[in-house]
């Protein structure tokens, strides 16, 4: 057993850089709305966000055109986000109740559905157009 | 000019408004500088050096609850006491080229003293707060009292005792140890011996500081995982925030009190300046003393520690850094009688 030996250690952080991620700024902007207005207006830069690691399960992506409507997805989704439209016997997935255990893509016998890497998905309406996947 | 009793008003009250500005301020600023050096060590970038500004300023602004079982007038005399007389402690204790403001009127054992009134606030307030949690931290933070109390004394004592050794006039007083107008210190007058007593006698008091200031490892009285903030548990709002500042001028005035003991150069020592630049340059100089004074006894103990068990706490300071004090003494001594202090 070594005598205190955290303090070399500590010392030795001291002089390396941070670990943190500074994302999406240095530090919480006064006005978080306000600082995204000045981002969009380009007059200040968000720092990006760390990599997502591979196999990432992020906000959902539907292919329209493969899907055959067989109903397995919905079978299998434990937050039942998916809701069958009978009309054109495709699906619409609520993004704001889906989990993303990747379940339904998993059971997907010809491959519709697929796990994005976006996962910055804060939005003001449950309803909004980015919420909802069709 | 006014003089009562030998003090002149107008300079005292003035120098008292102002050693409160700069404690206040300069206490908050180490905060936050505390708190990134800690971020730092832990791989963090820790939040900006003005946030202390703003807890303090939320708090200010938030109600102060008196809960139903404390005694009000107590729990609310608490805090008041606790920031006054860590300002009190600072106007005895020499900053940078400055003298005291009530140099003369007051010595080291004063201050000694003066340390323990923060202290013994929190406790009256902890009693006063009628919580169970609050009543345990307050006991917690006596035994820590009592606990630094003697490593505190022993590096007190070698010091004040190794300049009258020496020969030195006056060997109790801060502006004598500190060296403000001769710059004869500890470190000049001892020899090889004695150096090495005061190194060890250095490392007592920066372990030392923690104690005084209740921060890791010897928050057993604050105890936030066991207690929920023991002492402080029932404050807040304008309460809080004066336990808050007098935390700061206490680090101030704690840090303060080590440069004037163990690290009481001055630039206007060696370098020729005019009077003006000299004083400004000593005090830039000494604001680093004490931000590095807090950074290794408060910062890299705090963050490189868990907590004492509160018997940790009175083993380690009366047996261990007690004992390492008696030996620095102990060397301190032995120097004097070799090396030939002028009265011995």
């Amino acid at each position: 057993m070594s005598f205190l030996p955290a303090i070399p250690e500590v010392l030795r952080q001291f002089l390396k850089r941070p670990a943190t991620n500074i994302f999406p700024a240095k530090y919480l902007p006064p006005s978080v709305t306000k600082y995204l207005q000045s981002v969009q207006e380009g007059k200040a830069a968000i720092h990006p966000p760390v990599e997502t690691p591979p196999n990432f399960r992020g906000k959902i992506l539907y292919d329209r055109d493969t899907c055959i409507g067989c109903k397995l997805c919905i079978r299998v989704c434990p937050a039942n986000a998916i809701e069958f439209l009978p009309e054109t016997k495709r699906v619409r997935i609520y993004v704001t109740q889906c989990i993303f255990c990747s379940q339904c893509n998993d059971a997907c016998p010809v491959d519709a559905l697929h796990m994005s890497d976006e996962f910055l998905l804060a939005d003001e309406d449950r309803y909004s157009e980015n919420m909802i996947v069709e | 000019m006014v003089v009562i009793l030998g003090i002149d008003p107008v300079s005292v009250i003035g120098g008292t408004v102002a050693v409160a500005l700069f404690g206040i301020l300069a206490g908050l600023v180490f905060m936050g500088v505390e708190r990134k050096f800690a971020a730092h060590m832990q791989a963090r970038i820790g939040p900006p050096i003005r946030q202390p500004f703003r807890d303090v300023a939320k708090l200010l602004s938030k109600d102060s609850i008196v809960p139903e079982n404390a005694i009000p007038l107590l729990f609310n005399m608490a805090p008041v006491l606790a920031l006054a007389s860590s300002i009190v402690i600072l106007l005895y204790i020499p900053l940078g080229g400055f003298l005291p403001v009530l140099a003369g009127y007051g010595d080291l054992i004063l201050v000694m003293y003066l340390l323990t009134v923060p202290a013994l606030a929190l406790v009256a307030g902890g009693f006063a707060s009628g919580s169970p949690y609050a009543t345990v931290g307050s006991q917690r933070e006596m035994v820590t009292m009592m606990s630094y109390e003697l490593p505190l004394a022993i590096a007190v004592i070698a010091i004040a005792w190794r300049l009258a050794a020496a020969g030195i006039a006056d060997p109790f007083s801060l502006a004598t140890i500190a060296g403000t107008a001769t710059g004869i210190t500890v470190w000049s007058v001892a020899g090889p011996l004695g150096i090495i007593g005061f190194l060890l006698l250095l490392i007592v008091l920066a372990w030392v500081t923690p104690a005084e200031l209740s921060r890791v490892p010897c928050d057993t009285p604050e105890a936030e995982t066991e207690l929920c903030g023991g002492l402080l548990v029932e404050y807040s709002g304008r309460n809080l925030a004066l336990f808050y500042l007098a935390q700061g001028v206490k680090t101030v005035a704690m840090a303060a009190l080590a440069v004037a003991l163990f690290l009481p150069w001055n630039i206007s020592w060696y370098v020729a300046l005019s009077p003006n630049a000299a004083l400004v340059a000593d005090f830039a100089f000494f604001l680093l003393k004490l931000m590095a004074v807090i950074f290794f006894s408060v910062s890299v103990i705090r963050v490189g520690m868990a907590r004492f068990r509160i018997t940790h706490v009175v083993s380690i300071y009366w047996g261990y850094l007690g004992g390492l004090g008696l030996l620095g003494l102990l060397c301190v001594v032995l120097d004097a009688y070799i090396g030939g202090g002028g009265m011995l």
